[in-house]
């Protein structure tokens, strides 16, 4: 018996061990950013790498906030991600919807197109873009960046999972009582579907608050610039980068994105506590 | 208002769900689809509602034909197996919702949703959502957005299955007085519990394999089942279904002769059926093994062996003690069902009969 307990509680320390060994190798990336925020350059690239910051500095955040487009680029930033995710809720909703639940030609042809969409890397589609941005007159400009993120085939597929995982009866339901596609997609399909469009609006918000490529392809104007372009603008030298005042900058630029993880975070889990109960 | 189908098919790849059904159900009559699970009962209903379309064939509503009809547009109202309630909307708003479809106006709509909710028994629960509710409650708010609409026609799919016994068995009887006496609506009900049928329906459709097999009154499909699948369907336990041949002297099942006397049977394989109902043990020439007993409370159940074909006795409480083993007579007194082997469809139905002991 009590050899039997040694041994299980032995199993449970070296499970939480490893757990928390695999928690720290995780979060070293973060850890080693809030650190080297506070080093000067000289120190933070030294190898094998310091830990703890001597000198301690405030320089790195000095330096950012003495930047004058420093709050214009986090204006940008969040509005570009507004527009995105905003577009988003709106394409992926309503075609998830169409895919899930209507019946149309070519219906299952369409979306598996989609899909093989999803092999595509988007450094192909780059050009393509740019051509046809730049003819239309609209480089350099946040409204062209939010359209061409305006609908991801992963958000249409994680909605159409989710109105699926619902089950078509509640759907039929609302049919049968008189409801015409647009009215089941208003009062039905959409209130149910709120778990699913908070994940879509996280997925999504994180997502372009921290793209880097696309605002650094189709914005030509420093005072347009999304917060990574313009970190990555304001402390890149000739031959070789500041990048003491970029990671403290994209400690700060990181804030909001964890403050909204953390308030919708408990809205995610019961969304997906609710899917996992109906299936 | 009545339904007909018309030479309805409707396949799904390569399985056919509903092989060419033609059927009529009249004005207030409350019509029951029964069959096993995957006979296609379900689709058919949806069917009527518009819910899936047909391959081929019509469906007429009040003598209208509504294939290109939207399920919303054709008046029908749907209970679903699992009720489908709104869970986002209070109960109020779930019985409410077909009439704000329709922009009835306001106070209309409450007048009418408290009325129905009066009707069944629910007004206390208007302010709760579907998942504070009870199985039987949540039943109740799904026939009350049905109801509310005074519908032309009320389809209901398996609606009392998710339900406990007692329940079920209470919920049949008001059912059908609500559906049927009160409201006087034409209703098709599909369900797979053939009591339920039996008890609720004014008649019966038996579907076996997409095909409707027999459409009847419940007493009728008891008494002169046309097949060997509704002889086995109908009633409970089911009938005794055994091999036979007939000779030029009668039915002759090994020892066993049936002289019958009012059906002609051509010499050949046959296939009789006898009701456990129809069995009295005690004196009588069908003499067998007895292989188990089953205790109902209310009676017995009799498992034999006659001729090495197994047969079912219903006996009334505390009319027999016997134990597993021991040789059992038992006499029919109930007519004797002749069926054809090849066909499975009925030759005739013997009342005057009697069986002889003879090798």
């Amino acid at each position: 018996m009590v050899g039997e307990r040694i041994v299980k509680l032995f199993l449970v320390v070296l499970l939480y061990a490893a757990l928390v060994l695999l928690s720290l190798v995780y979060m070293m990336p973060f850890i080693r950013s809030a650190v080297a925020s506070f080093m000067v350059w000289a120190q933070a690239s030294r190898y094998p790498p310091e830990w703890i910051p001597n000198p301690f500095t405030l320089d790195n955040y000095i330096k950012l906030f003495r930047l004058s487009l420093f709050p214009r680029w986090i204006l940008n930033t969040a509005f570009l991600s507004s527009l995105v995710t905003a577009f988003n809720l709106v394409t992926s909703s309503m075609a998830g919807y169409a895919f899930a639940l209507l019946s149309f030609p070519k219906k299952n042809a369409l979306f598996s197109t989609l899909l093989a969409l999803l092999m595509v890397p988007p450094f192909v589609t780059i050009i393509p873009n740019f051509i046809l941005v730049s003819r239309l007159g609209l480089v350099d400009n946040l409204f062209a960046l939010a359209w061409l993120g305006s609908a991801s085939i992963s958000s249409i597929y994680l909605m159409r999972q989710y109105y699926l995982s619902l089950g078509r009866e509640v759907f039929e339901a609302a049919r049968i009582d008189g409801a015409d596609p647009l009215k089941v997609y208003f009062y039905v399909a959409l209130p149910l579907a709120k778990p699913a469009l908070g994940a879509v609006a996280v997925y999504q918000f994180l997502g372009s608050w921290n793209s880097f490529l696309g605002p650094l392809v189709f914005l030509r104007s420093v005072e347009n610039f999304t917060l990574p372009v313009g970190l990555n603008f304001a402390f890149a030298r000739s031959m070789w980068v500041e990048y003491t005042p970029i990671i403290a900058g994209s400690l700060l630029a990181s804030l909001p994105t964890i403050v909204l993880y953390i308030m919708l975070n408990k809205y995610l889990i019961r969304g997906v506590v609710v899917t996992a109960k109906k299936g | 208002m009545s339904v007909e189908l018309r030479n309805i098919s409707k396949r799904f790849k390569d399985v056919v769900a509903v092989d060419n059904v033609s059927l009529k159900i009249e004005k207030g009559e409350f019509f029951v689809f029964l069959g096993p699970s995957g006979s296609g009962k379900s689709t058919l209903l949806r069917i009527i509602a518009g819910l899936e379309d047909p391959d081929s064939g019509e469906v007429l509503i009040e003598g209208k034909i509504v294939n290109e009809v939207d399920a919303s547009k054709r008046d029908v109202a749907f209970v679903f197996q699992n009720y489908a309630l709104y869970p986002h909307m209070r109960v109020y708003d779930n019985i409410s919702f077909p009439l704000r479809m329709k922009k009835y106006p306001k106070e209309q709509i409450q007048q009418r949703v408290l009325e129905v909710a009066e009707m069944l028994g629910i007004t206390h629960l208007l302010e709760k959502y579907p998942y504070q509710l009870s199985g039987g409650e949540q039943q109740r708010v799904a026939l009350a957005r049905a109801i509310v609409r005074r519908p032309k026609v009320f389809l209901l799919d398996e609606p009392l299955s998710n339900l406990d016994a007692k329940l079920r068995t209470r919920l049949r009887f008001e059912l059908r007085k609500l559906l049927h006496d009160d409201l006087k609506t034409t209703t098709v009900y599909v369900t797979h519990d053939q009591v339920e049928a039996m008890t609720m329906a004014d008649r019966i459709a038996v579907i076996n394999k997409g095909r409707v097999v027999q459409v009847d009154e419940p007493s009728l499909l008891y008494e002169k089942p046309k097949s060997v699948f509704v002889a086995s369907f109908i009633g409970a336990p089911s009938m005794n279904l055994l091999v036979a041949e007939a000779t030029s002297e009668g039915v002759r099942m090994g020892k066993h002769l049936f002289r019958v006397r009012d059906v002609s049977v051509k010499p050949g394989n046959v296939i009789i059926g006898l009701r456990p109902q129809d069995l009295v043990p005690g004196e009588g020439e069908l003499t067998g093994t007895l292989v188990g007993v089953e205790r109902l409370g209310s009676g017995l159940i009799l498992h034999m062996l006659i001729e090495r074909q197994e047969v079912t006795v219903y006996v009334e409480r505390g009319r027999i003690e016997l134990s597993p083993g021991e040789s059992l007579s038992v006499n029919p007194v109930g007519p004797l069902y002749l069926f054809d082997p090849e066909t499975e469809e009925l030759i005739g139905i013997s009342k005057s009969f009697s069986v002889e002991l003879s090798s």
